[in-house]
């Protein structure tokens, strides 16, 4: 049944609201890889999430991927998780990091048993999970329940012109709807973080803002390095890209007009009684940035491009909206929506939106997004440092 | 302008355009995206679809103005009508970032 609004999700136990029903074989560490792949082979419907960390990290850079797993257990997409670590304690740590959202976690370590016999326990326990998991039935929901992300990539000066204005329409709507939207990038608003700050909500938030842009942008200059090739990249380069303030002003352009509320740390997820547009500090790597905002909870991505990002994320379906129409004619595999039809003016910037909250809303009811169904499934976490 | 913009302005006081068509030299009409106003321009380089030319004549150290915003300097003259891209401006932000 639809509501009103014409939308349905999964309610999880915590409130949070998800529009997929995955069962996940969460690895802690890249020892486990090959354990989760095997009972994702035994049991049909279940997500194996391969990833390379976890192994004596240590610091803030062992927080963020314990947040990064906790949260990708906890995203609301999610109905079950089986944890499988090499270690006991470890393992452990991400299980009771995930149990409080109320949905059904178990783990299993390696140490003693050996692969063989993990991989069955852990079958066992994913085969109820499934079976479980299929009963759950979606119900009306509305655009205030559904957490957004927004993130660009493989940018040219179409992004700019029109697929971003267009994500900038559906931001602007599901805030007014009561909606909370992520966006992130933190490097790619050099020339026009000006803009964020003056949006920014209060003086906290402004204050957290650049303390958190100055913070990143030291890391980036301290090394001295040319950035030209790496940000802006070779595809924004050949794309008509020149310089890192043109493309910042291109991806601030999908932000929506709403003051940003909050600043969100790597993978933190917010109070989800406060909605509106939160900042989280992120790379400007699509996989590693939408890893990140999967484990702060978004349910569903919006991705403008140019020159034809390709990415999509295992957990959180990820929209492609394109302008370009070399892109849309060569790699229309990829993209969802296409607003070239901007360019030319054959249609109002309104119409674009409306364009895509109407794929939005077949993509929340069950589409397939196209990364979807090209198997897209980038897990990638962000390392801050060495490991010991 | 031709029945289809060849090339868009983000604002009115830009001093570089996109070209949203693969356009040869010559005359060129194209709108800014916002206030749909008009131009036409004379073309002396062939710009590929998504990349810029200059809308007057930039000196090297001009500022390249986009969104109506600073998006970059010029660091070799430019004429209106000439492509510009890395190898005639660069940022102002990051000064280690060049071709």
């Amino acid at each position: 049944m639809a509501s009103k609004s014409g939308l349905t999700g999964y309610r999880r136990p915590d409130g949070q609201v998800g529009i997929r029903n995955h069962v996940v074989i969460l690895p802690v560490d890249d020892l486990s890889n090959a354990a989760a792949e095997a009972v994702a082979k035994v049991v049909p419907h279940t997500l194996a999430l391969p990833h390379a960390y976890g192994r004596l990290q240590f610091g803030e850079d062992l927080e963020l991927t314990f947040q990064t797993l906790i949260g990708t257990g906890k995203n609301p997409n999610v109905a079950a998780v089986v944890v499988i670590g090499i270690e006991p304690k470890w393992t452990e740590a991400v299980v009771n990091g995930i149990k409080p959202a109320g949905k059904p976690v178990v783990g299993f370590s390696i140490e003693g048993k050996g692969d063989l016999t993990t991989i069955a326990d852990a079958a066992r326990a994913a085969q109820e999970l499934v079976r479980d998991a299929s009963e759950l039935r979606c119900e009306p929901v509305e655009m205030k329940d559904i957490v957004m992300g927004i993130k660009c990539g493989e940018s040219d000066t179409t992004s700019g012109l029109a697929s971003c204005p267009t994500t900038s329409e559906a931001v602007d709507r599901w805030v007014a709807a009561g909606g909370s939207v992520f966006f992130g990038e933190t490097s790619e608003l050099t020339g026009g973080e000006f803009l964020i700050a003056q949006r920014c909500l209060t003086p906290e938030v402004r204050k957290a803002f650049q303390e958190t842009y100055d913070n990143y942008i030291k890391v980036i200059e301290d090394t001295g390095a040319n950035l030209l090739g790496s940000q802006p990249t070779q595809g924004n380069i050949a794309g008509g890209l020149t310089t890192i303030e043109e493309k910042a002003l291109g991806n601030i352009a999908k932000t929506g007009t709403v003051p940003v509320i909050g600043v969100l740390k790597p993978a933190e997820i917010p109070d989800s009684a406060k909605r509106g547009l939160y900042f989280m500090d992120t790379s400007s790597a699509a996989a590693e940035c939408i890893t990140l905002m999967a484990a702060g909870g978004i349910a569903i991505h919006l991705f403008p491009t140019g020159q034809g990002n390709v990415i999509g994320n295992p957990i959180v379906p990820v929209i492609k909206i394109s302008a370009n129409p070399k892109t849309c004619a060569t790699m229309s595999e990829h993209i969802d929506v296409d607003v070239s039809g901007l360019l030319t003016f054959d249609y109002s910037l309104t119409v674009a939106g409306d364009k895509l909250m109407a794929e939005i809303e077949r993509t929340v009811n069950g589409r397939l997004t196209a990364a979807e169904s090209l198997g897209h499934r980038e897990f990638t976490f962000t390392k801050l440092y060495i490991s010991a | 302008m031709a029945d289809k913009p060849q090339f868009l302005l983000h604002a009115d006081d830009d001093n570089v355009a996109v070209a949203v068509a693969d356009l040869k030299p010559g005359k060129v009409t194209g709108a800014c995206i916002k206030s749909r106003k008009t131009y036409a321009f004379d073309l002396h380089h062939e710009v590929p679809l998504g990349h810029k030319f200059a809308l007057k004549d930039l000196k090297s150290g001009d500022a390249v103005m986009k969104y109506g915003i600073e998006v970059g300097e010029i660091t070799a003259d430019v004429n209106a009508g000439e492509y510009v891209h890395i190898h005639n401006m660069r940022s102002k932000r990051w000064l280690a970032s060049r071709a």
